[in-house]
C-alpha cells in the first residue's frame, strides 16, 4: 500500500448521519490452491456512501466488483477488511448485520426470477413482514401490503394475483414494493431497468425519482447504462477491476470526466440525441483478469494515455476536475487534471 | 440502384386461441448493396420474427402466411429447403445475441469455421483453413493461427461475439443479419463491435440488417431505420432524419422515453401510456391507437393508416401525420 | 427446447402470462385434462374400486377349493377359469388387487415422503446433511433391490408391512434425487435470494417458497413410482418373497400358475394382463400429469427437466 498517500484517505467521506457507508472495503476470494493461491481481489479499498434521499449511481462493466460490493452492503457477504457503517455507526456482530439487512433492501435485475411463482403477490409481501414480526395481525399485514402496492403504482386488487399474471415492468414494481415494505433507508437497485423496454424503463425511472422524493430513501443505482445514470443519479461512482476510478457529482463527472476510462465509457455510449458524437471505441481490448492484475495502474494496458509511470506506480484516488474536488470529484489517474 | 434484398408485405402468423394472430403484418422494406438498415422496436414488435422469416426460420407453430422475400430478384420463400440451406450462412448470414449458444463448446474455433466454409464452398481443408485465418484476422484477431485452436469456453463474451461474426462472414455473405448482436456486451465492448461492423461493411461491401431495441445505437451504425410496433411498420427513413424529426407518435415517444446524454435531468421522462397489446388482441385501425395520445377519433380506430411521405425516403404510417405533419404528432413537450 | 424459447422471447405479445404459470395444482389439472390422464385415471379408479369391493362382488371365496373344477378354462361359471386346486381365478385376481395396490400405494407414499424429506434436507440442511444424504442415496441406488429384498425377507417373515417398507426402500432414493435437483434449481433463483434478504429462515424458505415448486415434480413422479412398485411387488411374490399364501397376490398367482403353463394358459396370462393394465394406467397418469405440469422426469435416473419458458 506504498502508493496510498495521506490524501488518498477519503477526506470527503464523512459517513452520513442516516444512510449507509462503506469504509475502505476490500474483498478477497480465496483461490483453489491449498493456501488459497489464485485468489482474486474482487473489491479493493472502496469507500462509498449513500445518504437518505440521495441517488448514487454505481457504474462499471462486468467483473468490476459492483455486484460483490452491493452484496457486502446488503449484508449477504462479509468484507475481508474495512467496515460498513449504518447511520454512522459500524455494523458489528450477528445482530448488527441482521439489522442492516432490514434497513438496506435490494431489488433484483431479473423481474421474472425474483418473485416466487407459487405465491401470490400478497403472500410474498406479507411474508416479508411476518418474518420480521411486523405489521401485527394477518389482516394488518395484508393492509400494509396493499398500501405499498399503491405506492409503486399498482393496486391493492393485485394482491391475490400471481407473478405470472404481470408484465416485466409490473414485476419490477412488485420487486420495489417488497424492498420498500420493510421501510428501509437505502435500497440497492441492481440493473433493475436493463431488461425492460424503453417505455417501461421510463416509467420505472420516474417511479424511483418519485419514491425518493416522497419517502426520502437513498438509492444505490447499479447500472451499465450511463444515459440512465446521468439522468437519474445525483452522484456517480465508476469502478474498474475492483476499484473506484472516478467519483463525484453527476454533472461534473459527465461534464468533465477526469479518468480515461470514464472518458472511454462516455465515448462508447450509443446516444441518439441530435449532435451526439459518433460512437467510438476508445477503450481498446478487454479488462485484465482479476487474478492477474498488472502492476501499476490496472487500467494501463487499455489506456490511451498510459506512460511508464502508470505501469510502475498505482495512482491514488485524488481530488480532480475543474473545481478541484468540489462536489467530491475525485479520480484515480496520474494524469487527472492534466490537459489532454 | 435496385435493391439487393426486397421484402414485400410479409405476414407471419401464430395460432392464438384457435385463430391465427399476426406477429408480423404487412411489413415491407428494401436493403441496397452496402447499406445498413436498423430495425427498431420493443419486445413484441416482431423485429426478430421478421428476420427469421427472411430465412424461412420462423419457429413453430408460427408460419409465413403471405409476402415475398426477394433476394437478387428471386423469392426465397418459394425456394426448396435444400436451396435455402445454401443461402443461409452462405449468401445471407446471421449473428445472434448470445454467442455462447451459437458456438459449439466442444469444437475449436478453427474446426467450426472450417466446417462452415466447407459446407458452403466444397473446397479443400487447406483452402478452408486459409480462409478461416483470413476472416479471423478481419474481425480483429492479431494471431489467427493461435485462435484457431481455442475453444469458445476459453474466450470472453466480446471475443466470442467476434468469433460469431467471423463465422457469419466466413463465406463472404452479401447480407449479414445482426439480431441484438451487441445487447449482452459491456458498453466498451459494444463500441468495439459496432466499430468493427462499420469498418467491415465498408471494406467488404456487404449489407447489414441490424435489429436492436436500443434506438440510441441506430445513428452509430445504420444508414436507414425501420420502426416496428406490434408487428407493423410505422416509420421508415434515413436515420438522422427520423431521429431529428420523427413523424410517428410512437417514434416520438420512444425517442423521448430513452434518456440521452443531453436530456434534461430532474424532470420526469415522458412515457408512452399503457402497454403493447398481446398478440392477437390488436385493436382495429392503427396499431398504436390504444396508446396514442394524438389519435384522431373516428379515423384511427377504424382504418389502418397508409404511408405518408415525410421527406426523401422518409415515410410515416399515421393518420394524424397525414393531416397535420410533425406538428400534430410531436406530443411530447 | 430451442424451438419454443424464441417464440416466447420475441413474439412478445404472448403477454405476461407465459412465464412459469403455476397456479393451484387442482385448478391447473381441471383446466387441462388430457386423454392420458382421463384414460389412466378411469382405469385405475375401476381397478381400485374392484379391489375395495372385492368381498362384495367377488363371485367366489378366493380360497375355496373346488377339486371337481380344477383347471377349468374360462367359461360360464368361472369367468376367468380356475387354478390347479380349483380356486376361482377372477375372485383371486380381485383379492390380489387389494394386496398389489395396497402395497404399491402405501410403498409409494413412504417413498415419496422419505424422498421429499431427504431431498429437501440435502438442499437446505447444510453441507454435512447434503453429504450424508447424497452418500446414502448412492449406496441405496448401487445396492440391487432384489438382493436387499432377499436379505430382508430371509431375516423377517414377509408381511404386508415389510413389503411396504421394501417398496419405500426401493423408491425413496430416486424420489430424493428428483426433489433435490428441482429444489437445487429453485434455490438458485432470485426469489429465494429475495426471501433471504427480507430475513426468512432456511426452514421457512424450504417450506413456504421452494416446496410448492417441487410439488408438481413429485406429483408426476408418484404414479410412475407406483407403477414400478406394482411390478416389483409381483416380482417379489413370484419369487416367493411376498405376502405369504394363502392370501392371494398377483405375483403369487403367477408363481402357482407357472406349473400349468402348458395346460392352463389363462392363469398366468390373465394375471399378467392385470399387472400390465394396472401399471400402464399409472404410467398414463404420470404422463398426463407430466404434460400438464411441464415437468419431464426420468424416474430411473432422477433427472428433471422443467419446460419453463422465460421471456
Amino acid at each position: 500500500m506504498g502508493a496510498m498517500s495521506a490524501e488518498a484517505v477519503p477526506a470527503g467521506l464523512v459517513p452520513p448521519a442516516s444512510g449507509i457507508a462503506a469504509e475502505q472495503i476490500a474483498k478477497r476470494f480465496a483461490g483453489r490452491g491449498r493456501r488459497g493461491e489464485g485468489g482474486v481481489h474482487a473489491v479493493n479499498d472502496v469507500s462509498l456512501s449513500v445518504a437518505a434521499g440521495e441517488i448514487v449511481g454505481l457504474v462499471g462493466e462486468s467483473g468490476c466488483g459492483k455486484s460483490t460490493l452491493s452484496r457486502i452492503l446488503i449484508g449477504i457477504e462479509t468484507p475481508s477488511s474495512g467496515r460498513v457503517l449504518l447511520d454512522g455507526a459500524p455494523v458489528e456482530g450477528r445482530a448488527g448485520w441482521r439489522a442492516l439487512r432490514r434497513r438496506v433492501q435490494y431489488v433484483f435485475q431479473d423481474p421474472y426470477g425474483s418473485l416466487c411463482p407459487t405465491m401470490t403477490i400478497g403472500e410474498t409481501l406479507a411474508d416479508a413482514l411476518a418474518v420480521n414480526d411486523l405489521g401485527g395481525s394477518k389482516a394488518g399485514r395484508r393492509e400494509r401490503a396493499g398500501e405499498i402496492l399503491s405506492q409503486v403504482g399498482l393496486s391493492p386488487a393485485d394482491l391475490d394475483r400471481h407473478p405470472s399474471q404481470f408484465s416485466g415492468g409490473q414485476r419490477q414494481r412488485i420487486g420495489l414494493a417488497r424492498a420498500l415494505i420493510l421501510e428501509p433507508e437505502v435500497v440497492v437497485c441492481d440493473e433493475i431497468v436493463s431488461g425492460l423496454d424503453v417505455s417501461v424503463q421510463a416509467q420505472i425511472l420516474n417511479l424511483l425519482r418519485e419514491l425518493r422524493q416522497r419517502l426520502g430513501i437513498g438509492l444505490l443505482f447499479i447500472s451499465h447504462d450511463l444515459r440512465v445514470v446521468r439522468y437519474l443519479c445525483d452522484r456517480v461512482v465508476v469502478m474498474y477491476l475492483g476499484r473506484i476510478v472516478e467519483e463525484g457529482d453527476v454533472e461534473q463527472v459527465f461534464g468533465d470526466p477526469q479518468h480515461p476510462y470514464t472518458r472511454g465509457l462516455l465515448a462508447s455510449v450509443p446516444d441518439h440525441a441530435p449532435g451526439a458524437p459518433e460512437l467510438r471505441a476508445r477503450v481498446a481490448g478487454e479488462p485484465a483478469s482479476l487474478g492477474e492484475l498488472p502492476s501499476g495502474c490496472p487500467f494501463a494496458p487499455r489506456c490511451p494515455l498510459a506512460a511508464d509511470r502508470c505501469r510502475a506506480e498505482d495512482p491514488a484516488l485524488v481530488a480532480a476536475g475543474a473545481q478541484a474536488g468540489a462536489g467530491g470529484h475525485r479520480a484515480r489517474c496520474h494524469f487527472a487534471g492534466a490537459p489532454r | 440502384m435496385s435493391a439487393l434484398l426486397q421484402v414485400e408485405d410479409l405476414r407471419v402468423e401464430f395460432p392464438r386461441g384457435g385463430r391465427a394472430a399476426a406477429a408480423v403484418d404487412g411489413v415491407s422494406f428494401e436493403l441496397a448493396a452496402g447499406e445498413c438498415l436498423a430495425i427498431v422496436g420493443e419486445s413484441g414488435s416482431g423485429k426478430s420474427i421478421t428476420c427469421q422469416a427472411l430465412m424461412r426460420l420462423v419457429p413453430e407453430p408460427g408460419r409465413i402466411a403471405s409476402g415475398r422475400v426477394l433476394f437478387e430478384g428471386e423469392d426465397l420463400l418459394q425456394r426448396s429447403e435444400s436451396e435455402l440451406r445454401r443461402v443461409r450462412g452462405g449468401e445471407i448470414a446471421m449473428v445472434f445475441q448470445d454467442p455462447s449458444s451459437t458456438l459449439n463448446p466442444v469444437f475449436t474455433v478453427g474446426h467450426q469455421l472450417i466446417d462452415v466454409i466447407r459446407t458452403h464452398w466444397r473446397c479443400s481443408r487447406g483452402k478452408a483453413r486459409e480462409r478461416a485465418q483470413e476472416v479471423l484476422a478481419q474481425v480483429g484477431f492479431p494471431d489467427p493461427a493461435a485462435r484457431m485452436k481455442a475453444y469458445p469456453g476459453e474466450l470472453s463474451g466480446g471475443l466470442k461475439q467476434r468469433i460469431s461474426i467471423a463465422l457469419a462472414l466466413a463465406c463472404k455473405p452479401r447480407v449479414v443479419i445482426c439480431d441484438e448482436a451487441t445487447t449482452n456486451l459491456d458498453v466498451s465492448i459494444q463500441a468495439q463491435i459496432v466499430e468493427l461492423l462499420r469498418r467491415l461493411k465498408d471494406e467488404l461491401g456487404f449489407s447489414i440488417v441490424f435489429i436492436t431495441h436500443d434506438i440510441g445505437l441506430t445513428p452509430h451504425i445504420a444508414d436507414r431505420i425501420l420502426v416496428l410496433y406490434a408487428g407493423h411498420a410505422v416509420e421508415e427513413g434515413p436515420v438522422r432524419q427520423v431521429l431529428d424529426s420523427p413523424g410517428h407518435p410512437y417514434t416520438v415517444g420512444l425517442l423521448h422515453a430513452a434518456p440521452s446524454l443531453s436530456s434534461e435531468r430532474g424532470v420526469a421522462l415522458p412515457t408512452i401510456p399503457g402497454t403493447v397489446p398481446p398478440l392477437g388482441e390488436l385493436p382495429p385501425g392503427a396499431p398504436f391507437v390504444s396508446r396514442c395520445p394524438v389519435a384522431v377519433a373516428g379515423e384511427c380506430d377504424t382504418a389502418e393508416p397508409g404511408w405518408t411521405a415525410a421527406g426523401p425516403g422518409h415515410r410515416v404510417a399515421c393518420h394524424r401525420f397525414a393531416h397535420d405533419g410533425t406538428k400534430g404528432t410531436t406530443w411530447v413537450r | 427446447m430451442s424451438a419454443t424459447t424464441p417464440l416466447a422471447a420475441s413474439a412478445g405479445p404472448a403477454g405476461p402470462a407465459t412465464a412459469s404459470t403455476r397456479r393451484g395444482l387442482l385448478a391447473t389439472v381441471r383446466g387441462r385434462l388430457n386423454w392420458q390422464l382421463a384414460v389412466g385415471g378411469s382405469v385405475l379408479a375401476l381397478i381400485a374400486l374392484i379391489a375395495l369391493l372385492a368381498p362384495l362382488i367377488a363371485p367366489f371365496d378366493p380360497n375355496r377349493q373346488d377339486l371337481m373344477m380344477v383347471l377349468t378354462s374360462p367359461g360360464d361359471v368361472h369367468w376367468a377359469g380356475t387354478d390347479g386346486i380349483g380356486r376361482d381365478l377372477l375372485s383371486r385376481l380381485m383379492y390380489g388387487a387389494r394386496v398389489s395396490l395396497g402395497v404399491a400405494g402405501l410403498g409409494m407414499l413412504v417413498s415419496i415422503v422419505v424422498g421429499v424429506g431427504a431431498g429437501m434436507l440435502a438442499v437446505f440442511g447444510g453441507k454435512w446433511a447434503e453429504r450424508i444424504v447424497l452418500r446414502t442415496i448412492d449406496v441405496q441406488l448401487a445396492f440391487p433391490y432384489i438382493l436387499l429384498a432377499v436379505a430382508i425377507t430371509s431375516a423377517v417373515k414377509p408381511s404386508f408391512g415389510v413389503l411396504v417398507l421394501l417398496m419405500g426402500l426401493a423408491g425413496w432414493a430416486g424420489a430424493a434425487r428428483v426433489v433435490r435437483s428441482v429444489a437445487l434449481g429453485e434455490r438458485g433463483k432470485d426469489y429465494v435470494r429475495a426471501a433471504e434478504m427480507v430475513g426468512a429462515s432456511r426452514v421457512r424458505i424450504a417450506r413456504k417458497y421452494v416446496f410448492p415448486s417441487v410439488l408438481p415434480s413429485v406429483l408426476v413422479l408418484a404414479p410412475m413410482q407406483m407403477s414400478a412398485m406394482i411390478v416389483f411387488e409381483s416380482t417379489l411374490s413370484f419369487l416367493g418373497m411376498g405376502v405369504r399364501p394363502p392370501t392371494p397376490t398377483w405375483g403369487g398367482i403367477m408363481l402357482e400358475g407357472k406349473d400349468y403353463l402348458a395346460d392352463a394358459w389363462w392363469i398366468t396370462t390373465l394375471t399378467g394382463l392385470a399387472i400390465f393394465v394396472t401399471a400402464l394406467s399409472l404410467m398414463l397418469i404420470g404422463d398426463g400429469l407430466q404434460r400438464i405440469t411441464g415437468q419431464r422426469i426420468d424416474a430411473i435416473g432422477g433427472t428433471v427437466e422443467s419446460r419453463e419458458e422465460k421471456s
